[in-house]
């Protein structure tokens, strides 16, 4: 489940995320945010990840939607009135206003569904620790407590059962008073162990000299690649964005949208950022599926045969 | 490259930055703003645990406690929106002073969020758990803090001020609709929520107090630690 | 000390083998008045490099889950280099070279929850082995793995010593498969040295000298050959066999009475016969018909239409391989889990006690009579009765003395106790333990079973799961085998381990040829003793 995007060097996606992230705060455009809505999307079809996308849509559709019905009903400013709600204008700017900053939660959202994908605990621990190496090895320790944590507090949970402490049942207050006795009962345990732990780590040197950093993730010459492309793009699409293109205006009035050739570039550049992924991961969906077919073809031409034949029979 | 990280670094928050006071004030674009601004509050609090040697025995105390915080939301599974995380970022803040309760309280946040998924929510987490842990923490010797009341005025307060801090950045994509009408819709949304983070804040600081303290007192004695500020 | 060699210490909990192991590391040793001298290789162990100190002597501890710090595999194997501050690339090379020798390669990317208890101590050790060791200490590493993988550990060892002449110390309880491959021994008590010696030795003077009560830690074929050497010409000055193929050498060797053995053997099996318990089913106490159970919905299923009684005063030992579900039945039977089909069945009115494998898992409260009390108080016990119970509970237990400590600063031996009497405090009918003697040395494991029999005489019915043959074939009054979740073989100790080829105690892998019944080298002797004062 390594292929594709998900493949690159850490460094790769972080950029890549961090840009989108950048784009959706900074870039106020209706075609840019959509299309990069777009893009993240298709790119989480492509890996598979459908289910994920829409199991959290519904919530993800109320936060933004409830924007987007606030800012008309908070928000007055505009020249084109619609109409009266409870004796406040309710302005077309405002309403337009409302629907772009739906979608740049949506994009944020969405965004957030597909880096949890691609950049996996490893890989943000792995950038994270080139920056700082103590937090993260904190974090990183903290991590690999959590699921023992967790499987001790169920054990822990089944025992003190057998002495009338559960959560289960009872009234609130003595619910609530049992729950923290069970934290407290793994709170107690896990700290009497680690103990273990430090001393496993000081013999082992903890402390010694300045820690170096083993990495399992080599950069190769297509993730240097893709750093330029994604870098350039995100240059040209920064550089556009201080010339004022990547932004239309609502307030006080609607502006008429241009689009000229300055603005192509840095649509065109901010395309080529966002799809970058789409590209590298349809390649490999597509190498895939033309090798599978010829290897089909090839090897096992017997197998294939009479399948054919009853098929055709049918 | 070691060499260079920490001037690439400075450079790319200082370029962040800037873009995000570019589009404050340009176009009343806060988000980015309110990251970066968040981004300056936590940082120089995790540059001072990087600064200073560490221990095995700390790291591993605070990994431990930051643990117990993040799945301390599994056995309330069943009760909705009582969650004892805030609780005991501000007993371990107690003990163990106002930097540990940052860290643990931030830690915490992140590590919870890896397993619950990552998203613009993080570092508002981070930042509030974080604020509980520190301010825990400074008025741990004040007298306040030493009585049992002043502790749970101390939870129920935290417990909508963390929520009014979740709400920020969700009023912060409306800026031109902002007026205190929607900040009080959005608190009045948010207050059941809010005062049931409180309510349960005071129940656990007033039962568990006593319990808590003492175990993690016998802790700090046998670790030998931390004891410094 | 000297370079290359294999030495073990020995001794009873608390007798300060950890502590001997941790001044031997400088990072590790104790806070405490300390006296005398440590050289490693002629300079002062204090005055060594720290580098050097935590890189030439390695250690692994007990437990395996607490030393881990990392959550991967191959992170925690870096986490040792990476302290010591080595390069990319000469971390990569000796980590392709210790999962060649591990055979770790396909674990590398797995999360270390995901691993066993016996890969994880492996891990422990490969990770300490990254920073090239000379020095490797090892304290009482195989005490929480089963059988099986504490071979595999302690066959990893025996080949870094062969093959690297790597200098090994080590502290174990269990030493059937160590003691054969020390070089030498060293038996502490006391936080003294009482003896030292090659293994061979030591088990000559242990039956010379007075140190009788230490005769349980030597492997089965010694304690057979002191057992019946009496008898035997002992001048003969015959090398002591230390392992079951040199001891059934020895027997064949120096018994000429084996025949008259072999001809009474069938009459002492029937005598066996007539001493064994009740084996004929009267009504069960407790019993499952067809259990079928998985964790999950669509998980495989551990136990598979499992049947299984429980009889009035029996002791019932229950064993089975890793992962058979021998924990899972005694939840189930215990009431902690719910079985998919079929039924556990206990008669009306009765009650059951169930010991989990941890008693950290038992404990909440502040001291341990904080906790008998509130456990007192959950029993609905008044607050006379529940004082008469705890006083009469610790008289049984000797916990008096404990009873304001906190239970986690206790032994762990003192912890089981107090757990066990915490489940009694409830009164049950029927008491299940989950695997009592790991890592209990064996004098304590000879104090729960005489702890075991009291409760037996006092009508309780016991049901124990556990790795332990030795423990089974000396106590038990019937065995069963689970395996594939079922039961497969269900018998009393002598049948059961009669029958099988490999799944039988030492003793009994010795003598099977002449006495394919007897199991524990007190059966022997008498058998022994019986047949010489006959011929």
């Amino acid at each position: 489940m390594n292929g594709g995007f998900r493949s690159v060097h850490p460094s790769v996606a972080l950029l890549y995320y961090a840009g989108l992230l950048l784009f959706a705060m900074l870039l106020f455009h209706p075609l840019y945010l959509l299309t990069e809505l777009t893009a993240v999307a298709i790119l989480l079809l492509l890996q598979g990840q459908g289910r994920p996308l829409l199991r959290g849509l519904p919530f993800y559709l109320l936060m933004a939607g409830s924007v987007a019905v606030l800012n008309p009903l908070f928000s007055h400013r505009g020249s084109h009135i619609l109409f009266y709600f409870l004796d406040q204008p309710i302005t077309l700017e405002a309403i337009l206003y409302g629907l772009m900053m739906m979608v740049v939660l949506l994009t944020l959202f969405i965004v957030f569904i597909s880096y949890n994908y691609t950049v996996t605990t490893d890989k943000f621990m792995y950038l994270f620790a080139a920056a700082a190496p103590k937090s993260a090895l904190l974090t990183l320790m903290a991590i690999r407590f959590v699921p023992l944590f967790q499987r001790r507090l169920h054990q822990i949970t089944l025992i003190q059962r057998i002495r009338g402490i559960d959560v289960g049942t009872g009234n609130l207050r003595k619910r609530m008073r049992d729950g923290m006795t069970l934290l407290k009962v793994l709170l107690t345990w896990s700290l009497e162990e680690a103990l273990q732990t430090a001393d496993s780590m000081k013999a082992r040197g903890f402390g010694l000299r300045k820690r170096s950093a083993y990495a399992i993730y080599k950069l190769d010459r297509r993730d240097v690649a893709l750093l330029a492309i994604l870098a350039v793009c995100g240059l040209i699409v920064l550089g556009g964005w201080l010339q004022g293109y990547g932004k239309i205006e609502i307030y006080p009035r609607m502006k008429p949208v241009q689009f000229g050739g300055g603005e192509a570039t840095c649509f065109i550049g901010f395309c080529l950022f966002a799809l970058t992924p789409l590209w590298l991961e349809g390649r490999e969906k597509w190498l895939w599926r033309s090798s599978q077919r010829n290897v089909y073809l090839s090897a096992t031409p017997i197998k294939t045969g009479p399948h054919l034949m009853s098929s055709r029979s049918r | 490259m070691v060499k260079f990280r920490f001037p690439l670094l400075i450079a790319l928050a200082v370029f962040v930055a800037g873009l995000a006071l570019t589009a404050a004030f340009k176009d009343r674009h806060y988000m980015l703003l309110s990251l970066v601004l968040l981004a300056a509050a936590l940082v120089p609090l995790f540059v001072r645990l990087e600064r200073r040697p560490l221990e095995s025995r700390e790291l591993v105390l605070l990994a431990v406690l930051s643990a117990v915080a993040a799945v301390s939301r599994v056995p309330f599974a069943a009760l909705p929106s009582v969650k004892p995380v805030s609780a005991i970022v501000i007993l371990s803040a107690y003990v163990f002073g106002a930097e540990a309760g940052f860290i643990i309280g931030a830690v915490a946040a992140l590590v919870s969020n890896i397993y619950f998924g990552q998203g613009p929510w993080t570092p508002w987490q981070m930042f509030s758990w974080g604020m509980i842990g520190l301010t825990a923490g400074w008025l741990r010797h004040t007298r306040w803090m030493r009585s049992r009341a002043g502790m749970l005025i101390f939870g129920f307060v935290w417990g909508f001020l963390f929520g009014w801090i979740m709400n920020v950045w969700y009023i912060i994509s409306l800026p031109e609709a902002f007026s205190w009408q929607l900040a009080a819709a959005a608190y009045v949304s948010s207050f059941y929520f809010d005062l049931a983070h409180a309510l349960s804040n005071v129940f656990f600081l007033a039962i568990l107090a006593g319990g808590w303290t003492k175990v993690l007192e016998r802790f700090r004695k046998k670790y030998g630690l931390l004891q410094q500020e | 000390m000297n370079e290359g060699e294999f030495v073990v210490l020995l001794g009873p909990s608390g007798c300060g083998k950890t502590t001997l192991l941790r001044h031997l590391k400088r990072e590790l040793t104790p806070v405490g008045t300390t006296a005398g001298v440590i050289r490693y290789k002629g300079q002062l162990l204090s005055e060594l490099p720290a580098e050097s100190a935590a890189g030439e002597i390695g250690m692994v501890f007990q437990n395996p889950d607490a030393q881990i710090v990392m959550d991967t595999v191959w992170h925690e194997l870096a986490f040792a280099m990476e302290n010591m501050g080595l390069e990319p690339a000469v971390m990569r090379s000796r980590l392709a070279e210790i999962s060649g020798l591990f055979g770790l390669e396909p674990l590398l990317y797995r999360s270390v929850h995901e691993l066993s208890g016996g890969q994880k101590q492996l891990l422990n050790l490969a990770s300490v082995l990254l920073l090239q060791p000379k020095l490797l200490l090892l304290d009482e590493p195989t005490s929480q793995l089963d059988p099986v993988a504490a071979r595999e550990f302690i066959q990893i060892l025996h080949r870094l010593n062969q093959e690297m002449s790597m200098t090994i110390i080590i502290s174990e309880h269990r030493l059937e498969e160590v003691l054969p491959l020390a070089d030498r021994v060293l038996l502490l008590t006391g936080g003294q040295l009482r003896a030292e010696g090659t293994p061979r030795d030591m088990v000559r003077r242990v039956g010379e000298e007075q140190l009788w009560p230490h005769l349980a830690y030597l492997p089965a074929a010694a304690r057979l050959f002191l057992a019946l050497s009496p008898d035997i010409d002992r001048a003969a000055e015959a090398p002591v066999p230390l392992t079951v193929r040199d001891g059934k050498r020895w027997l064949q060797e120096t018994l000429p009475h084996l025949a008259a053995l072999e001809r009474n053997n069938g009459k002492a099996a029937t005598g066996a016969q007539e001493a064994g318990p009740h084996t004929q089913p009267e009504a069960a106490v407790m019993s499952c018909r067809e259990v079928t159970f998985r964790y999950r919905k669509d998980g495989p299923e551990v136990l598979k239409k499992l049947s299984l009684s429980l009889y009035p005063g029996e002791l019932l030992m229950l064993m089975g391989g890793n992962g058979a579900g021998k924990s899972t039945l005694l939840q189930l039977l215990a009431g902690l889990a719910k079985p998919q089909r079929g039924k556990v069945e206990m008669n009306k009115g009765l009650t059951a006690g169930y010991l989990a494998q941890n008693p950290l898992l038992y404990f909440s409260q502040d001291t341990v009579q904080e906790e008998l009390e509130h456990m007192a108080h959950y029993a609905g016990m008044t607050e006379q009765t529940a004082r008469e119970e705890i006083a009469a509970l610790l008289g049984v237990f000797q916990l008096r003395e404990v009873l304001q400590s906190h239970p986690q600063d206790i032994s762990g031996g003192q912890q089981q106790q107090t757990a066990l009497a915490m489940v009694l405090l409830l009164k049950p009918d029927i008491l299940l333990l989950d695997e009592p003697t790991k890592g209990l040395d064996p004098g304590a494991k000879e104090k729960l079973a005489a702890l075991l029999q009291l409760l037996r005489d006092r009508g309780m019915s016991i049901l124990i799961v556990t790795h332990d043959v030795e423990f089974a074939a000396s106590y038990a009054t019937r065995c069963a085998m689970l395996f594939d979740g079922g039961i497969t073989a269900e018998s009393p100790p002598e049948r059961f381990f009669g029958a099988n080829f490999f799944y039988t105690t030492a003793v009994n892998r010795m003598v099977r040829d002449w006495l394919p019944e007897a199991l524990t080298v007190e059966e022997v002797a008498r058998t022994w003793s019986n047949s010489v004062s006959r011929s």
